[in-house]
């Protein structure tokens, strides 16, 4: 089912269809902006709140598919659902490949659009949280002097502040300092939380190489 | 040149279409084994190494794409399908459940083969995790019981005398328990245990002092096949014995 606050972009050149879209939509619960082509869809501001996109393959301009690479390359992470009438399998793999969610050939059923929809928005809202997370940890770490950062940086190597402090040529006392202000600034409550916060910094969630890059210690 | 550290699987019953395709696969370098159902392939001794699987998707004694949903309970090599019955539902279904691609007969040769290429490769940076995260956990099944109470306090955050109050012992016991987790995990640093217990998803307890950030680091995205809560609750209780409390 749709979410409250859910956005859904429906972008398809037949407007009797995408009025039909609408009130769906509507009828569901679900917030609706309509475009009648890719190129008016792209002009307009993106909306602030979870959202979702319903897309039509064949369109006079720029297509469906190109839509979706462009989309890609600007780096907009919309969930995309398509739907479409006329389509092929080298088509439909080219989308799921390209990241939509799903594709549906007309005609559908109502109820397997609003589960992909709800879907969706649900998965653009979890990607929200995610990004906010990480655009508040940024904003922390911004506010880090140089050799706060310095200091941070070794601190989650795991290095001791002695370690630490003939590294940087410091006193072992100015590196504490340094380290207290890092953990107020990035508001860590230990030492477990500012490593995870680097990594998060770092984006590492890599899966290789952990075990090799950690026993060389 | 033959790269035959490499296999590639294909079950398609038509016995034309598995010899030439299995003429194509050796020609390229790869191994190629071959067979009419899919009960001979899921019977089939196979090698540890990097692999893909290519299925035809109407099988004599399954469907393809329910052969798939069955294959992803557990591990298995990349999938490629091919088919003469290729239609839009079945390719969503298949390309949603993971599939490397979905291409319909008569397959082009340079298309199989980037198909093939693409699937291995992701083979093998699949195995790759695999291994590491079976290091991660032969290691944590190696702590007492004990010692994996002790570990998600300390990567939480707790102080020492936090952790040691918490399980009603003393902190010199804490921390005696402590230093052996870091040798059994192979931690260099409490940094490196920290991260360490992020790839087993060992569960956070935010501590008095770590407020909400530890709380929603601990957001589990996903069931990690090898992660602790997985083994935890499947099976309790099966730590190494414990010398003392």
């Amino acid at each position: 089912m749709t979410k409250r606050n859910g956005i859904v972009l429906v972008v398809d050149d037949n407007e009797s269809f995408r009025a039909g879209l609408s009130s769906l939509l509507l009828s569901a619960g679900a917030a609706v902006a309509t475009f009648s082509s890719a190129a008016e869809f792209l002009e307009a501001p993106l909306p602030s709140g979870p959202c979702c996109l319903l897309l039509d393959i064949c369109m006079p301009g720029m297509g469906g598919l190109d839509l979706q690479s462009e989309l890609a390359s600007r780096g907009l992470d919309i969930p995309i659902i398509f739907l479409t009438g006329h389509a092929d399998v080298p088509t439909t793999v080219r989308a799921m490949k390209g990241g939509a969610v799903e594709f549906l050939t007309k005609p559908f059923q109502p109820e397997d659009l609003l589960h992909a929809v709800g879907h969706a928005i649900e998965r653009c809202r979890l990607a929200m949280l995610e990004k906010s997370e990480s655009v508040e940890l940024r904003a922390r770490y911004a506010t880090l002097t140089a050799q706060e950062r310095e200091v941070m940086s070794l601190v989650t190597r795991g290095l001791l502040n002695k370690q630490i402090a003939v590294q940087l040529r410091r006193s072992e006392i100015t590196v504490k300092v340094h380290r207290s202000r890092v953990m107020g600034k990035m508001q860590a409550g230990s030492l477990a939380d500012l490593v995870r916060m680097g990594d998060r910094l770092k984006g590492a969630e890599t899966a290789t190489g952990y075990t090799k890059e950690y026993t060389k210690g | 040149m033959s790269k035959h550290d490499e296999i590639v699987y294909l079950v398609d019953d038509d016995a034309r279409l598995r010899r030439a395709l299995a003429e194509l696969l050796e020609a390229s370098g790869w191994r190629a084994e071959t067979f009419a159902i899919a009960a001979d392939y899921l019977a089939y001794a196979k090698p540890d190494l990097p692999a893909c699987l290519i299925l035809d998707v109407q099988l004599p004694d399954i469907n393809g794409l329910e052969f798939q949903k069955q294959l992803s309970l557990g591990v298995h090599p990349p999938i490629v399908f091919i088919t003469g019955h290729g239609d839009i539902p079945s390719s969503v279904s298949a390309m949603r459940l993971g599939a490397v691609d979905f291409l319909t007969k008569p397959v082009g040769q340079a298309a199989l083969i980037t198909a093939i290429r693409t699937a291995i490769r992701r083979d093998r940076v699949q195995r790759s995790a695999r291994a590491e995260q079976a290091e991660l956990m032969r290691r944590w099944v190696a702590l007492t019981l004990r010692e994996r109470e002790v570990l998600p306090l300390v990567v939480s955050g707790f102080l020492n005398k936090q952790a040691a109050a918490e399980l009603g012992i003393s902190e010199i016991t804490l921390e005696i328990h402590r230093r052996n987790i870091m040798r059994k995990m192979q931690a260099a640093s409490f940094a490196d245990l920290v991260r360490i217990s992020a790839r087993l998803e060992v569960p956070i307890t935010p501590s008095r002092r770590s407020g909400a950030w530890a709380a929603s680091t601990n957001r589990v995205t996903g069931e990690q096949a090898g992660s602790v809560t997985q083994v935890l609750n499947n099976e309790a209780g099966t730590g190494v014995e414990d010398g003392e409390d």
